[in-house]
């Protein structure tokens, strides 16, 4: 490679990884940490303070945020900041596979890789995903380049990351034995013992170092263990999100892959059988590992999209691969036409839904034309087969609604970097979404800037809800307690409690109500509903309401 | 879970940690036919529990599943190292060629494992005794978030006691998910099969040395070995002493008159069967004691100065499995056999080749001596009576190869006192995080002066296992003890049996004088003189009244010497075995030196893979001084005792005759062996019957007291669970403390009752949630005194029994209590007013007999 090809390929990843970045940072602390991730980042929030804490299974997230806070300060962007710049980071995966995928796919892995709305969603979640994905796919790619030392170094910090890895591993171990078993496939081909060796001191050395916080929090390192233990334990737990409807989320969100993925397997299994069947392999091990799984999460479905990536650049690769044989007016054709034909379909079919009309023949109308349309380009395109060139009518239109179903994920990937406005489109974070943080703070802090003339300096008892997302919420208030029981006798300047319990003081206190909690009701809905879901992400949702009580002499 | 599966996963637990320590062994015990199989094991289990313990303790670890898993990789990775190069190979070649012996070996572990959970299902109650204390040890392990582990039985503290076997026993049921009622009686059956196991590996590799010798075919010396040495598991953990024949003949009337005086039985002096029997003439024991079984473990007794009676602790292994209390000296045994087995190592190697290098400074670079230490050294952590007297038999048997090797000096001494020392050094080392904290109630020697064993007691506590010692010492001697040597051992042994009782008579005349003397200097005008007089004066007044009534050192010196010759049974005994091992160990030094400069150049002999020169080794010399050792561990009581509050000789008795039963357990089934094999015609035919009816005699107890205390394996119900009893007799107070199991830690009051109270301190007792006080008197023998204790047991009682809520809140306060228990106990004990609870407080938790009221955070901050 010349060393022009040098700077511009590396000039293009360094704008992939501006692009990752953008959609993973922006507006990263504007939403409050829900329990999931506040639970990770008030273990985090303690360690920083100087407290003794049990450490859980995600050290790695743990220390490597608990820095953080203790070099600038906690918050929510802070307590996001990790995942989001390694997971920016996955932009260069496709780097260390340059060989087997080529410079251009791996460039366009890259891409993919910049703007999946999952591994996105993940990346803007205080926790451990991204972490185990980018860092245990960089071990194996940097032992296939046989750069031992690094590769130990990735997996230990991905042994570290906790159970999320664990998963990645199950999936590596199936693929590695079924490729080597039945396609003859070896992966680490050419490995000796002793960089074996070097590989598993490195691992060791770096979970060490990490697991421990270079010895500032020496039994961070049980978290290491607890991570695997998590992950053997959960299998034996059920998810909360049914196993339909992460299917469908999955589905809903992946389709334009799959159809891609299907092209690229189709094309390209001559000509790249052992990248074909590798990706193909973890595919299945992954959609089969999620079904068996009963403790299976949303975001574990990020496994069996990564080789959904790689076919699809395999497949845009063969719709783009020596383009400049075809016949060119043909082939424009056929994309514009195709663009055209189908954004009008869809916006007859956004249209039956949005506005669905009583009048049953407007609503037939409105089928029709979303049908014809698509028969349209259909019929289009035989005809431009038969009159100018077969190969340019059909690579003209998978071009076109490469470009569309491209936009599709481009426009998933910016809404889970936080463009949605309603919850239920956060289908890939984990658990409900807190959204009373804001209030509930702000308004305690106005009480105690006005009896006390200090923000965070008031007494505050929570009384039967004691969450991780409170707790995170609280963190800099000095004065909070959390009971059971509501105090018969002591009367607290603010009680903050689930909306169904009632204070017996009623007379000393004033309360609000607000909405603590929302969370998509995925498990009721019905087939309508997803169909409304796939376009507008709405779904219904749900809710835990608090109510804010006030004792009433501080509003004097 | 199911009992089966319970045990199940115990079993796949220890084979994983024995595979995974099998190598290290295999590594480390060379000269052992067995290498090591039989103490992988324990030595697994030490590993996997130091590792835990010690960087739990650096903070490193959590005290939890991941940290137990770390530890444990942590050993694999130990092994791992340890098999490089070609010891791999070597190991699975061994093993292929050995795997008969290894089943062996696994199945007398097994046998002993599954047999005595079948005794323990069928008596699993964890009650009475110190059963409570154990449990509560267990749980306060596993609730505790680091190490040193908090005290369930005083809130705010760390245990002050020797608690890592609590720390093993803690993490088998952590791992294998198993509730603590039944990993409690699952510890007490797999603890029967690792001392199996170990003691039928020591007696193994001692008969396979000792057949090496004489050069016996390989097949007859793996058969007589494989057999014989199961007489090691049998003479330690089922041969009882004779308590269970007495039983039988007081059962049968034998010895009483009609008038029902006895001068046997009150010769014999064994309390309960020296009054006349009441019941019908019966073959089985029948007289009516609250536990039949427990007087084996008291045939001894002391009598004071004023014949009152004083107790005496004489337990042996299998009352002590029997009783099924996980105390020290019972968690310790497995571990005590692995030191004696290195100890074997040592001998075995220093034999066969002249060890080159003396120099500890050469030692102490070898991963072996940190090994040995770490063997040595957690005694002190399981048993502390146990660290010097295994550090003393390595010492011992370093002295014996040195003394062979290059001749004795007196610089031999020196030499023994230093390896002690370092040995000592390093093993305290390895734990030093547990002895920066222990406070002991130990303080200091003090001569035993009148209290004596008689001999019959002590021959009716060790007939089984002196008889076949004798007989193969006076074997031996006949074979090989020259006049000169036998002059030798007469001398030494006389000097340092009447040296040793002429000492205590010293040393008890100068304490008895310091009632006289301190007074004294008490008068002096220097205050430092004053105060050295009046603690002098203290101390000879404690000396004097509380050990010894009050008697004065005329009365006390007199009674001493009196029954020094009045009953001398025991010293007697015992200058003789002194005299007999101590002429043969001079014999077989002089005479090793001799055939060292002969053999220097024959050619070495290997059998079946052992160390090249297994041929010289003389076997018998390490037997020799495990009996001399165990003599000495009886002798020194007759002197001497250790003091601590109870003042008595019964704990020095209780734990020295404890591992002296051990010694003497591995030299009687070895010298058995060697008896029944090498005598010929009539000798062997006394011999074999002599012995038969011996060991008959003392199967007795073991039969009738098994049956007797499992109500004929006619349980009220056949678990492993020993707390089911809770839910069956106290239901309400199950579920309670069922329920407080799921709530957050937090300190619980409760009320405090005496030591050995049965069912006392329930709820920290099953949680391990910290209570502010448990047993008192135990509390303050753990801890030297009740500084620690304080005003806790008055202000109890105040917070149950005080009407003011005021009162009630400054101790809640005091010690943060988190949790008020309103149980049985407590309404049985106090005068509870609950007016002042629940006039502030709601109760949490309540059923049929149980209160709860969880105080909240609130109120405990002052101004709540």
């Amino acid at each position: 490679m010349s060393k022009r090809e040098f700077t511009t390929e590396y000039l293009l990843y360094g704008l992939l990884f501006l692009l990752a970045a953008s959609v993973r940072f922006i507006h990263l602390g504007q939403m409050a940490l829900n329990n999931f991730e506040a639970l990770q980042a008030m273990q985090a929030f303690n360690i920083s303070s100087g407290a003794n804490v049990l450490m859980g299974d995600q050290p790695a997230y743990v220390i490597l945020t608990a820095g953080l806070f203790k070099l600038f300060s906690s918050g929510n962007f802070a307590a996001r900041f990790w995942p989001a710049l390694i997971g920016s980071c996955a932009v260069f995966l496709p780097l260390l596979f340059r060989k087997a995928f080529g410079q251009r796919l791996a460039l366009l892995l890259g891409l993919f890789l910049a703007i999946d709305p999952a591994l996105v969603a993940i990346s803007r979640t205080a926790g451990v995903e991204s972490l185990a994905i980018v860092f245990g796919i960089g071990a194996a790619g940097f032992l296939v380049n046989k750069k031992m030392i690094l590769a130990g170094v990735c997996l230990g910090i991905a042994i570290a990351s906790g159970p999320a890895f664990w998963m990645g591993m199950v999936i590596f171990l199936l693929v590695y034995l079924s490729a080597s078993l039945f396609m003859h496939v070896y992966i680490f081909e050419g490995l000796e013992a002793k960089d074996f060796e070097v590989f598993g001191a490195g691992a060791i050395i770096t979970m060490a170092l990490l697991g421990t916080g270079f010895m500032a929090v020496p039994n961070g390192i049980t978290g290491i263990s607890n991570g695997l233990l998590s992950f053997i334990h959960n299998w034996g737990s059920q998810s909360l999100v049914p196993l339909s409807s992460s299917l469908i989320v999955f589905g809903l969100t992946y389709f334009p892959l799959i159809i891609l993925a299907v092209m690229g397997l189709i094309n390209s299994f001559n000509r790249r059988r052992e990248l074909v069947s590798v990706m193909g392999i973890w595919f299945i091990a992954a959609l089969f590992l999620m079904i068996v799984n009963p403790s299976r999460e949303i975001w574990d479905w990020v496994w069996a999209a990564l080789p959904l990536w790689g076919l699809t650049a395999l497949g845009v690769d063969g719709l783009v691969y020596e383009i400049s044989d075809d016949v060119r007016l043909a082939l424009i054709v056929e994309i514009v036409l195709s663009v055209v034909l189908v954004v009008f379909s869809y916006l007859n079919i956004l249209a039956y839904f949005n506005n669905p009309s009583s009048d049953l023949i407007v609503q037939n109308n409105r089928l029709i034309a979303a049908a014809l349309p698509i028969a349209l380009v259909l019929l289009l395109t035989v005809f431009m087969a038969w009159g100018w060139s077969p190969r340019s009518a059909f690579r003209g239109l998978g071009i076109g609604v490469g470009i569309l179903l491209f936009g599709w994920m481009a426009a998933g990937a910016m809404k889970n970097a936080g463009g949605m406005q309603q919850i239920s489109g956060y289908a890939w974070k984990p658990q409900s979404i807190t959204i009373g943080e804001q209030l509930v703070v702000s308004q305690i802090n106005d009480l105690s800037i006005w009896n006390h003339g200090l923000p965070q300096n008031i007494d505050i008892d929570v009384v039967g809800f004691d969450v991780p997302a409170m707790r995170w919420a609280l963190r800099d208030f000095s004065q909070v307690t959390y009971d059971t029981q509501f105090p018969q006798t002591a009367t607290p300047s603010i009680i903050i409690a689930p909306d169904y319990l009632q204070i017996g003081a009623t007379t000393l206190y004033r309360g609000q109500g607000l909405a603590w909690e929302q969370y998509p009701a995925f498990a009721q809905m019905g087939l309508s509903d997803w169909l409304k879901w796939s376009f507008y992400r709405e779904a219904p949702v749900e809710e835990i309401r608090l109510i804010v009580w006030a004792r009433n002499d501080l509003f004097k | 879970m199911s009992d089966v599966v319970s045990f199940i996963l115990w079993y796949i637990a220890i084979s994983i940690i024995g595979l995974a320590a099998f190598p290290i062994a295999f590594r480390f015990f060379p000269g052992l036919a067995e290498k090591g199989a039989a103490f992988a094991k324990p030595l697994g289990l030490l590993l996997w529990g130091f590792f835990f313990w010690l960087l739990g303790s650096l903070g490193v670890l959590q005290n939890d599943l991941g940290g137990e898993i770390l530890a444990f990789i942590l050993v694999l990775i130990c092994s791992l190292l340890l098999l490089r190069k070609r010891h791999l190979q070597d190991l699975v070649e061994w093993v292929k060629g050995n795997w008969k012996t290894l089943l062996t070996i696994e199945l007398v572990f097994l046998t002993f494992f599954v047999v005595w959970t079948v005794v323990r299902a069928a008596n699993p109650d964890i009650t009475y005794t110190e059963k409570p204390m154990e449990l509560a040890f267990i749980n306060g392990i596993l609730k505790s978030p680091g190490f040193p582990p908090q005290d369930p039985w005083l809130s705010g503290y760390a245990i002050s006691y020797y608690y890592f076997g609590y720390v093993l026993v803690a993490m088998l049921i952590r791992i294998t998910g198993v509730i603590t009622g039944v990993g409690f009686n699952l510890t007490a059956a797999l603890w029967y099969g690792l001392t199996a196991a170990a003691a039928y590996g020591v007696v193994y590799d001692l008969l396979k040395l000792w057949n090496a010798r004489r050069r016996s075919s390989e097949q007859s010396s793996s058969v007589l070995s494989r057999f014989g040495a199961l007489l090691g598991p049998i003479f330690i953990l089922i041969t009882s002493n004779l308590e269970g024949l007495l039983e039988i003949m007081y059962a049968r009337h034998w010895f009483w008159n009609a008038d029902g005086t006895s001068k046997f039985w009150n010769w014999l002096q064994v309390q309960e069967l020296n009054v006349a029997p009441t019941t019908p003439i019966s073959w089985l024991p029948n007289r009516p004691a609250g536990w039949l079984w427990w007087r084996a473990s008291r045939v001894i007794q002391d009598t004071g100065i004023t014949g009152d009676t004083i107790e005496v602790i004489d337990e042996f292994p299998f009352f002590s499995y029997l009783l099924s209390d996980l105390h020290p000296h019972v968690l310790a045994m497995p571990f005590a056999l692995l030191a004696i087995a290195a100890c074997l190592s040592l001998f075995a190697r220093g034999s066969a080749q002249p060890i080159e290098d003396w120099s500890l400074k050469v030692w102490v670079k070898r991963w072996e001596f940190w090994l040995t230490a770490l063997i040595l050294g957690v005694m002190g952590f399981l048993n502390t009576w146990n660290f010097p007297i295994y550090v003393g038999l390595f010492c011992l048997t370093a002295a014996y190869l040195r003394i062979k090797q290059s001749g004795w000096r007196w610089k031999r001494l020196l030499e023994f006192l230093g390896m002690g020392i370092t040995f000592a050094v390093a093993g305290v080392a390895l734990f030093l995080p547990f002895y920066v904290g222990f406070k002991s109630q130990a303080g200091g020697l003090l001569p035993s002066l009148e209290f004596q064993t008689r001999g019959v007691n002590f021959w009716i506590m060790f007939a089984v296992l002196l008889i076949p010692i004798f007989a193969w010492v006076a074997f031996l001697f006949a074979q090989r003890v020259t006049k000169s040597n036998l002059g030798r051992g007469i001398r030494v042994a006389v000097i340092f049996v009447f040296g040793l009782w002429f000492v205590s008579l010293v040393a008890g005349a100068v304490l008895c004088a310091f009632v006289d003397w301190g007074a004294k200097l008490a008068t002096s005008s220097s205050p430092l003189i004053s105060n050295l007089g009046v603690k002098l004066n203290t101390a000879g007044l404690a000396f004097s009244y509380y050990v010894h009534s009050g008697a004065d050192a005329a009365t006390v010196l007199n009674a001493a010497v009196s029954r020094h010759f009045s009953s001398p049974g025991t010293w007697i005994t015992l200058l003789v075995l002194f005299t007999l091992v101590l002429a043969l160990i001079f014999s077989f030094v002089k005479k090793q030196q001799e055939e060292s400069v002969e053999d220097a150049d024959l050619h070495e002999v290997i059998i079946e893979g052992e160390v090249n020169g297994a041929h010289k080794i003389d076997v018998n010399g390490f037997v020799l001084i495990l009996v001399l050792l165990g003599a000495l561990l009886t002798f020194f009581p007759e002197n001497f005792y250790l003091r601590d509050q109870f003042g008595t000789r019964m704990n020095t008795i209780f734990k020295f005759y404890f591992e002296t039963w051990s010694l003497w357990g591995i030299a009687a089934a070895f010298g058995s062996v060697v008896l029944l094999v090498s005598l010929r015609k009539a000798l062997r035919a006394i011999f074999s019957v002599t012995w038969v009816v011996l060991i008959l005699c003392s199967f007795i107890y073991p039969i009738i007291m098994t049956l007797n205390k499992t109500n004929d394996f006619n349980p009220t119900a056949w678990t492993l669970d020993g707390n089911a009893y809770l839910a069956r007799y106290y239901p309400d107070e199950a579920a309670a403390i069922a329920w407080l199991e799921t709530q957050p830690m937090g300190v619980v009051s409760e009320a405090v009752q005496g030591s050995y109270t049965p069912d006392s301190e329930w709820v920290a007792t099953q949680t391990g949630y910290p209570t502010v006080l448990g047993w008192p008197g135990h509390e303050s023998q753990w801890r030297g005194g009740s500084t620690e204790m304080g005003n806790r047991q008055a202000d109890i009682e105040t917070l149950y029994t005080t009407h003011d809520w005021d009162d009630a809140l400054t101790i809640l306060r005091q010690y943060h209590i988190r949790y008020v228990y309103i149980g049985y106990d407590e309404t049985i004990t106090y005068q509870v007013d609950v007016n002042k609870f629940n006039g502030i407080l709601t109760p949490t938790y309540q059923n049929n007999s149980v209160t709860i009221y969880e105080i909240p955070d609130s109120l405990l901050t002052p101004g709540g």
